[in-house]
């Protein structure tokens, strides 16, 4: 719409457009939003105001290549660094309480792909994956820490699109799927369908391509990790649901469910993606208490 | 996205700016819009972030002999809200730089000093043939834009020195544009093109026509500019000038990344030249009332 068009619009209004007068209710009125006030006069509460001054700084190590054999993780330099409280592996989290893998998936389908451990195992899988995490006083501390070690990868080969993936000489990513399908499913009636194309006067045919979603939130994911010791674990994150989280966390940890509690504070956009970082006040019994899902 | 540790300082005057950004692995900081992200990105690890916020000296647009006088820390905004007469082309770069907030923070000197290959201000100080001015220990050393920017994106700016002014000459008689394809994404310049013409009775008698976006460093169209001088202002005889616009650059010289290709880009070039030719020369006949 140009200018112009605004103007116009503005001056005479448009075509079919309601008088606000005309139209009691919520159509055609503004409506006054009751949650705005705080966030505009920056009161709202965010994840990172849930901290305190003992809290610490959690950082991934992130894969940097698709698909790729780990042959070394060298942290000794970012160990050594002033104010680096810790530096975890998988070898590390493997001797935990929990599992400390993310199960794979909730549906009733039989799904092929193994759960997630939440550090990436003897392979990285994609380009991303937390391969180590780094613990220290702040952020900063946790950021240079990161910087510091150093992962020797062996690549493998790697795919970028579904149909490429699914080929017969494609790289395989998980052993259980050798043919790289996760899950076959239908719906409908396979017969009735036939029938209608074959007594259609034209068929036309399209290639639908379902794009991926990278929503990008405000407040990017986060979350902070209180172990109360007999009181368990207090989990306060930036996302819409903590029931969610709570079963994934259990899952995860190898915690009852009642002995965590997750809250979702005020959250500056969620969208499905909402959940990597935790910051952890103490570390139970070694390093569980910290967990990713992506 | 957490920088590394530096130590910053705030100097208040040029001379102990000066002194601060002389220091082993010192860098300035301006608007910060090429810094902080490289930071951010740990790009880049300087021992020292010098804030030229309270240099106030090098701020704002004045008017001296026939020339615009553009303080380096002058903001985007500032420059678009004084609008000084006979530089049309550094306007529309300006107005094109970012959004309403980066307007408000970044600075034309940031600008010309950061040396982005798709910067739209060096496309325009080259086509307004404006003057450099930086300044380090020895006091000031002035150079023509082309002579601030080599061929590899680097500038001549030493380590001790700061860019602190930019003139652009006023003339009567001339007019100037600058017109761009903007990467839908980056808000960057695919290609950007800047032009000032002047004319007399007999036409076009000086052309400058400079793109960004294309290679490492601002380029003249210098073809181009040979084919307008003397050219009447019928539109064929400037599409023909501005068509052949690429055949002066190797494509393998050209910028191709996986947002716009070397190819695309030179495609983009006449169209752009054109666009920006154009208006330069409907801005001249308006000025001086010539119907070349």
């Amino acid at each position: 719409m140009s200018t112009d068009d605004r103007e116009a619009i503005d001056a005479e209004g448009f075509e079919g457009e309601v008088d606000p007068e005309d139209a009691p209710g919520y159509v055609g009125h503004s409506q006054q939003r009751r949650e705005d006030a705080p966030l505009l006069r920056g009161e709202a509460t965010y994840t990172d105001d849930f901290g305190g001054p003992e809290t610490t700084s959690l950082a991934f190590v992130r894969a940097e290549v698709a698909h790729a054999d780990i042959v070394e993780i060298e942290t000794a330099d970012a160990a050594a660094i002033d104010g680096v409280l810790a530096v975890y592996t998988w070898a590390d989290l493997a001797d935990g309480d929990g599992p400390m893998v993310l199960p794979a998936s909730t549906s009733p389908l039989d799904v092929a792909v193994p759960g997630h451990p939440v550090l990436a195992t003897e392979r990285v899988r994609y380009d991303g994956q937390p391969v180590a995490a780094v613990v220290a006083e702040d952020r900063y501390l946790a950021a240079d820490g990161v910087e510091a070690v150093d992962i020797t990868y062996d690549e493998r080969g790697v795919v970028t699109e579904p149909d490429e993936a699914a080929k017969a000489d494609a790289p395989t990513l998980y052993e259980g799927a050798p043919d790289n399908v996760a899950v076959t499913a239908g719906m409908g009636d396979e017969d009735a369908t036939a029938e209608a194309f074959e007594a259609a006067d034209e068929v036309v045919s399209v290639e639908l391509e379902n794009n991926r979603l990278v929503p990008s939130a405000l407040e990017p994911r986060a979350a902070v990790a209180r172990w109360g010791g007999e009181d368990g674990l207090t989990v306060t994150i930036s996302s819409q649901s903590a029931h969610g989280h709570r079963q994934k966390l259990s899952q995860t940890l190898g915690l009852l469910e009642r002995d965590i509690r997750v809250i979702a504070p005020g959250s500056a956009g969620g969208s499905v993606t909402k959940a990597t970082t935790i910051r952890a006040r103490r570390w139970p019994r070694g390093p569980p208490g910290i967990w990713a899902v992506r | 996205m957490f920088p590394p540790q530096f130590d910053y300082r705030r100097p208040e005057n040029l001379e102990e700016a000066l002194e601060a950004v002389a220091a082993d692995d010192a860098v300035a900081l301006a608007g910060g819009h090429d810094l902080v992200p490289k930071l951010k990105q740990r790009e880049t690890n300087p021992g020292t972030v010098v804030d030229l916020a309270g240099l106030d000296g090098l701020r704002g647009v004045g008017s001296g002999q026939n020339e615009v006088e553009v303080g380096a820390l002058t903001t985007y905004a500032a420059m678009l809200d004084t609008a000084p007469k006979g530089v049309d082309a550094l306007l529309d770069a300006t107005g094109e730089v970012g959004d309403t907030q980066i307007r408000n923070r970044g600075t034309v000197g940031g600008n010309l000093a950061a040396a982005h290959p798709a910067s739209d201000i060096p496309a325009a100080a080259l086509a307004l043939d404006a003057t450099l001015h930086l300044t380090g220990p020895g006091g000031v050393r002035s150079l023509p834009t082309e002579a601030f920017y080599g061929d590899d994106g680097e500038t001549v700016c030493g380590d001790d020195e700061l860019l602190t002014e930019l003139t652009v000459p006023q003339a009567a008689g001339d007019g100037s544009a600058y017109a761009r394809k903007t990467h839908p994404s980056t808000g960057y310049a695919a290609v950007g093109v800047a032009a000032r013409l002047c004319l007399d009775s007999m036409g076009i008698s000086e052309a400058r026509v400079a793109v960004t976006g294309l290679l490492d460093s601002p380029a003249r169209l210098e073809s181009v500019e040979r084919a307008l001088v003397g050219a009447g202002a019928t539109d064929e005889e400037f599409s023909e000038a501005t068509a052949r616009a690429g055949e002066a650059f190797d494509e393998s010289g050209v910028r191709s990344d996986h947002l716009v290709s070397a190819d695309q880009r030179l495609r983009l070039l006449p169209v752009y030249a054109e666009k920006a030719i154009s208006q330069a020369l409907d801005r001249a006949v308006d000025r001086t009332g010539v119907s070349a």
